[in-house]
């Protein structure tokens, strides 16, 4: 059975790993250019959400349920804007991922 | 009815050799397989080898603006350490970001007493300059000419100034303007009572808007579990989904994001499902007992367990083995039953807080105090109760308590629900210090109430 302390060291070590994975991501991002395209949707998301919900209060008068077609309006709109960053992020998380996984391994055996 | 939208499936991740081991699957998979088949000391290979590679990545240098971004907004919408992450940034960002507007206040305040004293030396030198001009034609043009019209009249030294005034300070002006424009930081004081689903939802939109920059939400403890709630409901549906990929962005665009291992777990994970930190500890946590009491609709309120003494423990476990046994509680207060008989309970009950002090009855609330008795954390155990059960059922806490026959299905349920709780509070923390300490009552308890049957 695992201690605290071993568990501690897991966790410590999963956020590592988690950190390292998306640095490895962010390389990968940066070296497409994409970091720019990512700001940019950001950006329009923003833009979007401020120019559908307007203030707080008329959002706490909304229905859960126009809350959430309205954000999914957004988000086709995003979808139609941005046609493939999610699945160009996806594509570097999971390049990222894969590369660290078999630099993890190459480290590891040494 | 909510718009119907396409599944979206994050990082399949198929075909990893780990240790000779096929990994396929999800990545959630995959971490549980390294971390639920190591040793302690395979563990620190693995944390030395990313060490190694981490040193060897030359990542991306993302400029002054990029390191500024705190990683509170992406903490917050995916449920981890918001406390830990507001206070790096408070404590990191904060005071450069308030330095830097009192340096752009100051450069404007200097330039506008500069531009004043440039001002009158420009006049002086206007001035001084007409009777010196030998033709009509030759004179200078007034000083409310064009700028270079005006310079060519001045002596070095006040043209200097005047370049200053005119055009360095306003591009500075320009990039304060500018930085702030981008950081966007907007700070939020959460206000008390938030607990309701409009304001559940305001909060989701509020971060999913603040999606183009950061937002600093100042929540004490017992807000941080609304956080974790909201993080929660962007499971709800598939649009919310979406906003999770603003969460995994932010971390990117600020390269400091501490706490990224519930972002990768939300993002993992398929909606309802628990979070990948949550199915992983639960695996490896050694199983925690538990608080075993619970609301009792029957008797209108809820079950306080306070730390407590053992004579305090004796006069709950035979409370519990009155409920059990189908007897009325109030029996312990009413003139024919356990009340004269029990008279000297009620001071503990008094001590205990299971007596509203407006009606004189018993009350059953869930009541957790800290070892010293100052902070009731009933609230937050409340809360973390229902962010623990919304993923999984989107029942609250209530309802699926409703559902439940009896005391040893709701001890059953505490069990599951505080453990997880536990799971997530971390060694050290004050909270799970307390936790622990309540927690060992559990099986206690359990044995009195099989006992009892």
């Amino acid at each position: 059975m695992d201690t605290n302390n071993d568990i501690k060291l897991k966790l410590e070590t999963l956020e590592l790993f988690i950190r390292v994975w998306r640095d490895l991501a962010l390389v990968k991002l940066d070296s497409q250019g994409m970091l720019k395209e990512v700001q940019r949707y950001l950006d329009r998301l923003d833009e979007l959400m401020l120019e559908r919900f307007k203030d707080e209060e008329n959002i706490v008068k909304m229905k859960r349920e126009d809350i959430l077609n309205t954000l999914n309006d957004i988000f086709d709109i995003l979808d139609k804007e941005f046609p493939d960053l999610n699945e160009k992020l996806n594509e570097a998380y999971k390049e990222a991922f894969k590369e660290l996984v078999g630099k993890l391994l190459e480290n590891y055996q040494n | 009815m909510i718009k119907e939208r396409k599944h979206y499936k994050l990082k399949q991740i198929e075909g990893q050799q780990i240790e000779g081991q096929q990994i396929e699957g999800s990545l959630l998979e995959l971490i549980e397989k390294i971390f639920n088949g190591c040793t302690p000391e395979e563990v620190e290979r693995i944390r030395y080898a990313l060490h190694r590679i981490q040193q060897k990545l030359k990542v991306p240098d993302l400029g002054p603006y990029g390191r500024l971004i705190p990683p509170v907004l992406a903490a917050s919408l995916t449920g981890c350490n918001t406390i830990e992450s507001l206070k790096i940034s408070m404590e990191r960002y904060l005071p450069a970001i308030l330095g830097l507007m009192a340096i752009i206040h100051l450069l404007g305040f200097v330039g506008d007493i500069v531009e004043g004293v440039a001002e009158s030396w420009r006049k002086r030198e206007g001035f001084q300059s007409s009777p010196t001009t030998t033709t009509p034609q030759t004179q200078p043009t007034p000083p409310s000419g064009g700028v270079f019209d005006t310079l060519i009249n001045l002596s070095p030294q006040t043209r200097l100034i005047s370049l200053v005034v005119k055009y360095v300070l306003p591009v500075l002006g320009a990039i304060g303007k500018f930085l702030f424009n981008i950081l966007k930081i907007v700070v939020i004081d959460i206000p008390l009572g938030m607990r309701n689903l409009s304001n559940k939802l305001f909060l989701t939109n509020l971060i999913v808007r603040s999606g183009g920059g950061p937002v600093i939400l100042r929540a004490g403890r017992r807000k941080e579990s609304l956080l974790r709630r909201v993080a929660n409901s962007l499971h709800e549906h598939q649009a919310l989904n979406r906003a999770i990929h603003v969460a995994i962005l932010l971390p990117l665009l600020s390269g400091l994001f501490k706490d990224i291992s519930e972002v990768v777990g939300i993002a993992s994970k398929q909606p309802n499902q628990p979070a990948v930190v949550r199915v992983i500890t639960k695996e490896i946590i050694e199983p925690a007992s538990v608080i075993v009491e619970s609301r009792i609709r029957e008797v209108g309120g809820e079950l306080k367990v306070v730390a407590m003494k053992e004579e305090e423990k004796t006069v709950l476990k035979n409370y519990i083995k009155l409920l059990v046994k189908g007897e009325d509680h109030n029996k312990f207060f009413s003139k024919s039953g356990l009340f004269r008989k029990k008279t000297e309970m009620i001071p503990l009950f008094k001590k205990m807080n299971l007596i509203e002090p407006s009606t004189g009855d018993l009350s059953l609330y869930r009541f957790v105090m800290d070892h010293e008795g100052r902070e009731p954390y009933y609230e937050i155990l409340l809360e973390r109760l229902n962010w623990v059960l919304n993923p999984e059922s989107g029942l609250s806490i209530e309802k699926k308590i409703e559902e439940l026959n009896n005391i040893k299905e709701i001890a059953v349920f505490c069990y599951e629900v505080v453990n997880a709780m536990y799971l997530r509070t971390k060694e050290g923390s004050e909270e799970a210090r307390i936790l622990l300490g309540i927690l060992t009552t559990y099986e206690e308890i359990i044995r009195i109430i099989d006992e009892a049957r």
